[in-house]
């Protein structure tokens, strides 16, 4: 992998970890804070500042060190998370975000970004600790205390997450096949190598020379979150002729100690090396040496011997404790991993293998026809089988496309706590239909539009707190982010409790700004619909948030770029409802595949109530209605709405025979009208999927799209709120007709 | 030097030559050359019958399955004010992709035979003639002589513009 793939890896994995601070700290803002919380967050900051470090991005590791202080404070219960503290964690998280988005050059070329940094750190200052110096000098405490503990929160603290490696490999190692280079750029990726000294001791004169043996030794610090374990792999080749000694990051200085009478080089020297490794300060490589020479002294001493037993059952002790924390961090790490296991994929691939797989389902059901020729019952059998898993992989292919809205939704709790505290308002965010999918493309493409709504729902919508009371209204505004299946479309409603949209201040704000006529009349729907008009606002104020009468416009051009419409709800003092409509590229609905006149057609599943037979019902007085159980049910036929001829390969024998007086009726439900749809042939529940009919279609009512069938014939998909209007507008057309036409009549 | 110079401008002017030239694809409607720029046109199948799109002007022949693909196939003949083309056991759909700016739209095209692919350099295409062609002057990038025949070489960006279409369908439902 190149550097530059290993830091786009970086960029989605920070991405990640700055999405999940978000959501804990938006819960914890919600009033519900727990141990595991604060231990979700403080890990992704963590991994944040962790992995800047291998990339060598100090501006983050810097900053982000700072917020990691505070929240291992909190987690340890040092300090209560309040609410000042959340809201300017809220800004720390952005300021990280903003520090991921740039590279170390250009963080140093911008003075400003510099500067919020510098204001954040010092708005933290009053929960920082100043533990940390006292973390440095306690290593050379606890040389003579008893207390040699290490809770797995000091672990994370001390000495920068620095594992002292200390490498003396055999000389049989090159001729082995191994190089010592490839071991130490491998631990480069586990972390950072902090400092590495060669040792030249070993070195021969040149008579005893072998230009094949290793001489050389290594002792290197290594800053990484990896477990011992990750480490010792490294060394899994080697390990049985060499001589490796992994010091933990929480390693005292007894254990640096016995390191160093452990290794065959002269101890005064090796002690400085560990000084310059930054494992040891040279403060406590005095004391220790001094107290070891003081021991070797008094070695006669019970007490010392006791103690040097002492030492080592000690140091057995605290690796087993930094091996099992640092098990279950890789635990911890694994199972995060497979919570938000991703890949990312070019969407064409993606479309390519969909498209392989319709030529596939279409090829399995020739396959099929084939078989079933040849009666043969086995082949037919296994004929059936490959079908079944063809489906299921098709519904696999087609789900990948497919995301649920709710990150989508979810990113606006910030962005309406945010502006809610902007503005001086209460509101309550509630989001509906969550796992509502949509096509990829759209969601990401639905983001601006959806903001620009929201916002202006807030800015505009929603009152102050002293005119909702003065109202009689709940202080709490309510906003509703939902997504749900309409009749083949998706539909993203956000709804608002507010003032509604005054119509009487559209009106003359229109007139004002030349947009209408004042003589001209119209409806409460065009009013509404004015607001969609380039440089249109309402506002008296510009204020920040929207109201430079940018934003409407832009969100209907965004709407309709996705083949979508947006339409208006709007109660003036009960509240406003967007609704956008969006066609289902690419999604899968659930279908039931009816036939008139051999054009095959999909009525979506949501939308059926029950199917009946047409002959069992007669028409009211010549009417297109019948009685069902008592209500009047009108139906549209649909060889006539669609002026169906059967097609051309179909002899006109078969045609006859096909126009039975015998119809199938399907009886829909489109918000509060029941029609029939009546058809020739009733086909059954398909699962399908929607392949849209282009901008040349565009104008055609009733069909929204179109769709495979297993064969490879088309079908259309029916747009049933679409054919309703289509009939009415249809029979309104025939009366003035039928009218215009009858006094000629022949 | 006089030579050299003479030389140059003449390479010039034949390199240049090759660039103008471009490659088209001619097509049979109804004993009718006509050709396409190779570019447009992404592959050509046989007819095998379209799926009817209910209420559509006779222009617009159906919908096929191409690949998984629904595409919209025109009958280029009844589109360019002449007769609705004949099917008959030879009958093909030229495939064509129109990268315009609004979207990219792929469509299908009835034709009675396809030909060739021929290089036309640029000077060899004549403006075409303001009347007379029976089509739409817009819709004709220019006339080629090939054998004795004239090629017409359509406009495919305006001759198949979707907006257009589009405009004729809304049109057509009203």
């Amino acid at each position: 992998m190149s550097l530059d793939a290993v830091l786009q890896t970086f960029y989605v994995e920070a991405q990640e970890h700055l999405e999940l601070m978000e959501n804990v700290l938006l819960k914890i803002d919600e009033g519900e804070c727990n141990d595991e919380l604060l231990n979700e967050i403080f890990r992704s900051a963590h991994t944040i500042k962790g992995s800047a470090g291998i990339f060598g991005l100090d501006h983050i590791v810097n900053f982000t060190h700072v917020v990691e202080n505070v929240l291992d404070r909190a987690r340890d219960n040092e300090i209560t998370l309040e609410k000042s503290l959340v809201d300017i964690l809220f800004n720390c998280r952005d300021h990280i975000q903003k520090l991921v988005s740039v590279n170390l050059e250009e963080f140093n070329a911008q003075s400003e970004l510099q500067n919020i940094g510098k204001d954040l750190l010092e708005a933290l200052s009053p929960w920082t600790s100043s533990d940390e110096e006292s973390g440095s000098t306690q290593n050379s405490q606890n040389l003579e205390t008893e207390n040699k503990e290490t809770s797995s929160a000091e672990l994370e603290n001390e000495n920068d997450n620095c594992w002292h490696i200390s490498l003396r490999l055999s000389a049989d190692c090159l001729k082995n096949g191994m190089d010592p280079l490839s071991f130490i750029k491998f631990l480069t990726s586990l972390g950072e190598i902090k400092h590495i000294e060669t040792l030249i001791d070993n070195f021969p004169n040149t008579k005893n020379y072998d230009a094949e043996a290793l001489y050389f030794a290594y002792e290197i610090a290594l800053q990484s979150e990896a477990s011992l374990e990750e480490i010792e792999n490294t060394f899994m080749f080697v390990q049985d002729d060499s001589n490796i000694t992994i010091l933990p990051p929480s390693a005292k200085v007894d254990d640096y100690l016995h390191l160093i009478e452990k290794l065959p080089e002269e101890n005064q020297r090796l002690g400085d090396i560990l000084v310059n490794c930054g494992s040891l300060t040279k403060h406590s490589l005095e004391q220790a040496l001094a107290s070891q020479s003081h021991e070797n002294i008094n070695a006669e001493e019970p007490k010392s011997n006791h103690k040097l037993g002492e030492l080592l059952t000690e140091q057995h002790k605290v690796s087993k404790e930094v091996i099992n924390a640092a098990l279950t961090k890789q635990q911890q790490n694994k199972s995060k991993a497979s919570e938000g296991k991703q890949i990312r994929i070019d969407s064409n691939r993606l479309d390519h293998l969909i498209n392989l797989i319709g030529e596939l389902v279409i090829n399995q059901q020739r396959i099929e026809l084939l078989s079933k020729k040849t009666n043969n019952p086995v082949l037919i059998e296994a004929v059936d089988d490959f079908d079944n898993f063809t489906n299921q992989i098709r519904d696999a292919a087609l789900n990948l496309r497919m995301v649920p809205i709710g990150g989508t939704f979810q990113r606006f709790k910030r962005l309406v706590r945010d502006t809610a505290q902007e503005l001086g308002k209460e509101v309550e965010l509630t989001i509906e239909g969550a796992d509502t999918e949509l096509d990829r493309l759209m969601v990401e493409k639905l983001g601006d539009p959806l903001t620009h709504i929201v916002r202006n729902a807030m800015d505009h919508g929603l009152e102050s707190i002293e005119d909702r009371t003065a109202v009689d209204k709940d202080i709490k505004g309510q906003l509703k982010l939902s997504a749900y299946h309409e009749a083949g479309h998706i539909v993203i409603a956000i709804s608002d409790d507010g003032n509604g949209i005054n119509k009487e201040r559209v009106r003359e704000k229109a007139i004002e700004k030349g947009i209408i006529n004042p003589e001209s009349q119209l409806s409460d729907n065009e009013l509404n619909h004015l607001i969609f008009h380039p440089g249109f606002s309402t506002a008296a104020a510009v204020t920040n948030l929207s109201g430079r009468g940018v934003g409407m416009d832009v969100v209907k051009r965004n709407v309709e770029a996705l083949q979508g419409s947006i339409d208006i709800d709007s109660k003036e003092g009960i509240g406003s409802e967007f609704k956008i409509r969006l066609p289902l590229t690419l999604a899968i609905i659930d279908g039931f595949h009816v036939e008139a006149k051999s054009t095959h057609f999909i009525i979506p599943q949501a939308t059926i109530i029950e199917c009946i037979d047409l002959a069992n019902h007669e028409d009211i007085k010549g009417r297109h209605c019948i009685n069902l159980r008592g209500d009047m049910i009108p139906y549209l036929n649909m060889t006539e709405i669609f002026n169906l001829t059967p097609s051309l390969d179909v002899s006109v024998a078969d045609a006859l025979a096909q126009t039975p007086t015998k119809k199938e009726l399907v009886i829909v439900q489109f918000g509060n009208d029941v029609a029939g749809i009546a058809v020739d042939k009733l086909h059954g529940e398909i699962q399908t999927v929607v392949k849209p009919l282009g901008p040349i279609f565009k104008a055609l009512k009733g069909i929204g799209g179109s769709s495979l069938l297993g064969n490879g014939d088309i079908a259309f998909i029916l747009d049933i709120p679409q054919l309703i209007e289509l009939a009415i507008t249809n029979e309104a057309n025939n009366k003035a007709d039928a009218i215009n036409i009858s006094p000629n009549e022949k | 030097m006089k030579n050299t110079l003479h030389n140059e401008i003449e390479d010039e002017s034949s390199s240049a030559a090759k660039e103008n030239s471009s490659q088209f694809l001619t097509f049979t409607i109804a004993d009718e050359h006509f050709g396409m720029d190779l570019h447009q046109t992404r592959e050509i199948i046989e007819y095998a019958g379209v799926t009817q799109v209910p209420l559509m002007p006779q222009f617009i022949s159906g919908v096929i399955n191409l690949r998984g693909e629904v595409v919209p196939v025109i009958d280029l003949s009844v589109r360019l004010g002449r007769e609705a083309i004949t099917i008959h056991k030879r009958t093909c759909v030229i495939v064509i992709e129109l990268q315009s700016s609004e979207q990219h739209c792929v469509l299908g095209l009835l034709a009675d035979a396809v030909n060739e692919v021929i290089d036309i350099s640029s000077s060899n295409i004549e403006d075409a003639p303001a009347f007379g062609a029976k089509i739409r002057a817009e819709f004709i990038q220019g006339i080629a002589k090939k054998d004795e025949e004239f090629i017409v070489l359509l406009d495919a960006e305006k001759t198949l513009s979707p907006k257009e279409l589009a405009h004729l369908v809304e049109a057509e439902l009203q």
